[in-house]
């Protein structure tokens, strides 16, 4: 299409918007006169490639990667294992010392200092670090070993001692920060400071959609979430297109709002609407080449393909009874964590790629038995019925499920211990997360804590071996999914992050 | 590292090109010289006087361009520093001809042809050199005489083997991985870190740290202590960007200096094994069934139209790994709307079986009839037909089938009749069975008597 001539039909009339069309910036100067001007042409020269880039996006060969499906980043680099992943964010840090990591010893140890060595100079948060005592507070939970592969978990969770024999307990988990937001951030985008692409984001951008009516990624949050906030970047695209951002669905009874046609509005004529749009914004594009025009009209497209999606894919009244009770009462009350979980299982059945839940309120610096009791009863019997139920569908060997916070919890009381109460403060040295699902082992336990649950002493994994992992099952290279911005290529795990042999089957 | 631009790259490869274009003229000054010395005239004097410059101004672009392609690297140094130094000396040599042949600088012995003479034959020596050290560098030193009537080398070319207790522990297993992994930098003319590994010879001389290979214990032989590194680690082998060898390929090289004593004559048969070293052995020869199973098959593109066509038909295709023309292949749920329709489309689908790798063809009027085609699919791994109105009929036609691992029947009307059927389907791992005719208890019968297979029911 010839630039000019299309770039003149948009000439607007309007006064503000005339001075926007003047505006040309450094980039778009070049990027329009280079062919035209020697000077510009001698200095590319030696980077001829650049010259071209433009013309050779349009040739053959993306029409034949189009035919064939081929990915356009070359993806997967090797066979993957997963097709699709659930992950159960359960926000705040889950006191792993009173849920699987079973420290019988501490018994004996009740009330008595924490010893300088196990801590280790470690720098504590000012909540707890102040603090005169730091008395070892055992979990007031009993633990019992569970299926065949015999695993702890503590009487919290009965329903998920059901499927121990499914799950893959990493013991050793370790990240680097130790405040809510910097530590989730880490989690879901592998840096602890905002505007880095989250793993949907990356896995959306390296492996694209397998439904294309419905996004990608998609983000549940449970209802009446208390405790830390949490906001939008966690499931943003940082630097990637916004396309590949996460959907945040409404925890309550309409998950998308405005679906349905205004009054008086049949909705006939909109396709046309949509394609005039469409043309006005390729002719936008044409002449600025701004990736946000793109990622605008691709999400025009998805908004118009959801308003018949969604409402087919979040209702859930075709499920049956039994399904309900799988899941528990609380399915049946939209916005909850287990009616999340069924909406999740439902997502993933058309083809949602990335499904991520949050739950929040596991942050108990205070009242620690009462508030993981809680919070366990929430959650407990919606995870185990979500792993059976994507078992049964025969989902559940190309779904990854992940389950875990952002941090683990201190074995010192923060506050005033007593036999029934203590609070456990923020801890990211050790702490534990569960895998299942697709390429993961079965009925194993990987790492190790020492004797305080405060120290790895065997197979640490890192957040980010975590994520290299995650992108391993997806059949992807973490090293290899890059995306270059502000001078430099970034990826999930940056400079970091070994793939976890040991957690795959 | 300083990045060589893609155009200077281009441009070198022009070297080979140009570069015969002055040596043409300089031996052509050189048989006129000759000649004229010969026949003693002087009329040939402008005449070699012209292509002497031609050849020097040629040498010199060719030099330049020289220049450029030596930048994009993959060249032995110290044969490249040589070719570079005979080049320039030639393209000296070369003016040094012309300014005398010329006279310009007016001198007087410059009348005497001897000198000219002199000066053509050290032109046509230095072009010689350099030449055969520019193709020495392009074809290997030994192409010039390989195929020579006399001195060459035997070859020694090993025989394939069908037993693998037959095969030479270092000549049919542990040689090629060094070939394909680490001579392209530890030979006689790249010699990095001063290792050839081209022989045995060579092997046991090592490099510069010292016990490359200790016979009969590998966690000290540099060789393998470098290959097991992480590949982040600097001293990691092989560097950053060539592909590194696999843990087959290292448990092959642990097992020839372990077990092997690193001798390089000795067969597997003659050397104490393990089941597992064995079986490694084996897969790597290529002489086990089950390994070829684990590797991807190898397939042909898919004809254009006829993905396009499939894709009219509603197939999604998502490729499972870059450039493997393997797919997920699935039908959306309710793409067909009968029986009839279905089996047109698995009819056209069909065309591309070998193709297909995981299928879904949930809730689509799936019929006996359809899966007897599916059947054929030599490569599917995954088959998901759950939600569909088949019987034990479709399990009878895929029991012939042997490459399905994971088989969905969730909500379909197979019974305890299929189980023979199932049984003989070698590779099957996972089979889905709720909401079937099965009962709980026939499902966990099953999984008892059949441990290899997860019957797998539901709540």
């Amino acid at each position: 299409m010839c630039n000019s001539h299309e770039h003149n039909k948009l000439k607007s009339n309007n006064k503000d918007l005339q001075q926007i069309e003047r505006q040309i910036d450094r980039r778009h100067f070049l990027k329009n006169t280079s062919l035209g001007l020697g000077a510009m042409a001698l200095g590319s020269l030696l980077g001829t490639e650049k010259l071209w880039a433009n013309i050779k996006a349009s040739t053959s060969d993306e029409d034949l990667l189009k035919v064939y499906n081929k990915n356009r980043l070359g993806l997967p680099h090797h066979l993957p294992k997963a097709k699709r992943i659930i992950y159960l964010f359960q926000s705040g840090g889950p006191s792993q010392l009173d849920l699987f990591d079973y420290k019988p010893k501490l018994s004996d140890m009740f009330g008595k200092e924490l010893p300088e060595s196990v801590i280790g100079g470690q720098r504590l948060t000012g909540m707890s670090g102040s603090q005169s005592t730091l008395p070892v507070a055992p979990s007031s939970f009993n633990f019992k070993q569970y299926g065949e592969s015999r695993a702890w978990v503590s009487d919290v969770m009965p329903y998920l001692s059901e499927v121990v024999d499914d799950l893959c307990f990493v013991k050793s988990m370790q990240t680097d920060q130790i405040n809510h937001t910097p530590a989730i951030t880490f989690m879901q985008t592998g840096h602890q400071l905002p505007g880095r692409p989250a793993i949907g984001s990356w896995l959306s951008y390296g492996l694209g959609s397998d439904n294309e009516n419905l996004p990608t990624f998609i983000t549940l949050i449970s209802k009446n979430g208390k405790g830390q906030p949490l906001n939008a970047s966690l499931w943003g695209n940082g630097f990637l297109p916004t396309e590949h951002q996460g959907v945040q669905f409404r925890s309550g009874k309409d998950p998308v709002l405005y679906l349905s046609d205004p009054e008086n509005y049949d909705g006939n004529d909109r396709r046309n609407m949509l394609d005039y749009l469409n043309h006005l914004n390729d002719l936008q594009n044409d002449s600025y080449g701004d990736p946000e025009i793109q990622a605008r009209m691709a999400q025009y497209e998805m908004a118009f393909k959801m308003q018949t999606s969604v409402p087919e894919v979040t209702d859930i009244s075709d499920e049956p009874e039994h399904i309900f009770e799988l899941y528990g009462k609380d399915s049946r009350d939209p916005g909850t964590y287990a009616a999340n979980c069924l909406m999740a299982r439902k997502l993933l059945e058309k083809g949602v790629k990335f499904v991520q839940l949050y739950h929040q309120g596991w942050d108990q610096h205070i009242g620690c038995p009462w508030g993981v009791k809680n919070q366990s009863k929430n959650t407990d019997q919606a995870n185990a019925a979500l792993i059976k139920d994507l078992k049964q569908r025969g989902m559940f060997e190309d779904t990854l499920l992940i389950w875990g916070g952002e941090f683990g919890r201190t074995v010192y009381s923060q506050g005033q211990l007593t036999s029934d109460n203590y609070g456990r403060d923020h801890h990211p040295k050790a702490f534990t997360m569960f895998m299942a699902g697709a390429g993961i082992k079965p009925g194993f336990t990987y790492g190790e804590t020492d004797d305080f649950s405060y120290n790895v002493v065997k197979d640490p994994v890192h957040v980010h071996d975590f994520h290299a992992t995650l992108m391993h099952l997806f059949g992807i290279d973490h090293e290899r999914l890059t995306f270059k911005h502000q001078g430099r290529r970034y990826r999930l795990t940056d400079v970091h992050g070994k793939v976890v042999n040991d957690l795959l089957t | 590292m300083f990045e060589v631009p893609d155009f200077v790259i281009f441009l070198g490869r022009f070297h080979p090109l140009l570069v015969h274009l002055p040596i043409g003229f300089l031996l052509f000054a050189f048989i006129l010289e000759i000649y004229a010395r010969w026949k003693k005239i002087n009329e040939f004097d402008k005449a070699i006087s012209f292509a002497l410059l031609l050849g020097t101004l040629g040498a010199i672009a060719a030099s330049v361009l020289g220049y450029m392609l030596s930048l994009s690297g993959g060249y032995s140094v110290e044969m490249l520093d040589q070719h570079f130094w005979f080049a320039v000396t030639t393209i000296v040599v070369s003016l040094v001809a012309w300014v005398l042949k010329q006279n310009i600088l007016n001198l007087r012995f410059m009348n005497q042809s001897n000198v000219h003479v002199l000066l053509s034959v050290l032109v046509v020596i230095c072009i010689s050199v350099t030449g055969h050290l520019g193709g020495n560098l392009t074809h290997g030193s030994e192409y010039l005489l390989e195929y020579a009537p006399i001195g060459r080398p035997v070859k020694i070319v090993l025989q394939p083997v069908n037993d693998v207790n037959e095969a030479q522990l270092y000549g049919h297993l542990v040689e090629p991985i060094l070939k394909e992994k680490c001579l392209s930098c530890h030979n006689e003319s790249k010699l990095k870190g001063e290792l050839s590994l081209k022989d045995s010879i060579s092997i046991f001389t090592g490099g510069k740290h010292g016990n490359t290979i200790v016979a009969g214990n590998a966690a000290t032989s540099e060789l393998y202590k470098r290959v097991l590194l992480d590949p982040h680690d600097k001293k990691f082998m092989p560097p950053e960007g060539k592909p590194g060898l696999t843990d087959e390929e290292k448990e092959i090289v642990a097992f020839w200096i372990n077990e092997g004593g690193a001798d390089f004559s000795k067969k597997i048969s003659e050397v104490e094994s393990s089941e597992k070293q064995i079986e490694i052995a084996s897969s790597f020869l290529g002489l086990d069934a089950k390994s070829i199973g684990d590797k991807l098959p190898n397939v042909a593109m898919v004809d254009k139209t006829l993905m396009l066509k499939l894709k009219d038909e509603g197939f999604v295709f998502r490729e499972l790994v870059f450039e493997s023309n393997l797919y997920d292949v699935v039908l959306p749920p309710s793409s067909a709307t009968s029986e009839e329709l279905l089996l047109k489309k698995i009819k056209m689908l069909s065309e591309v079986k070998s193709n297909v790798l995981w299928l879904s063809l949930e809730e689509n009027f799936v019929s006996d009839e359809a899966v007897q085609i599916l059947a054929e699919f030599e490569h599917i791994q995954k088959l998901a037909v759950q939600n569909n109105n088949i019987s034990d009929k479709s399990i009878e036609y895929l029991s012939k089938n042997m490459a399905i691992k994971s088989l969905n029947l969730f909500k379909t009307n197979v019974s305890k009749k299929c189980i023979p059927y199932l049984i003989k389907m070698e590779s099957l791992k996972r089979v889905y069975l709720w909401q079937t005719n099965f009962t709980k208890d026939e499902i966990n019968t099953s999984n008892e008597e059949m441990p290899t297979v997860q019957f797998i029911s539901g709540v």
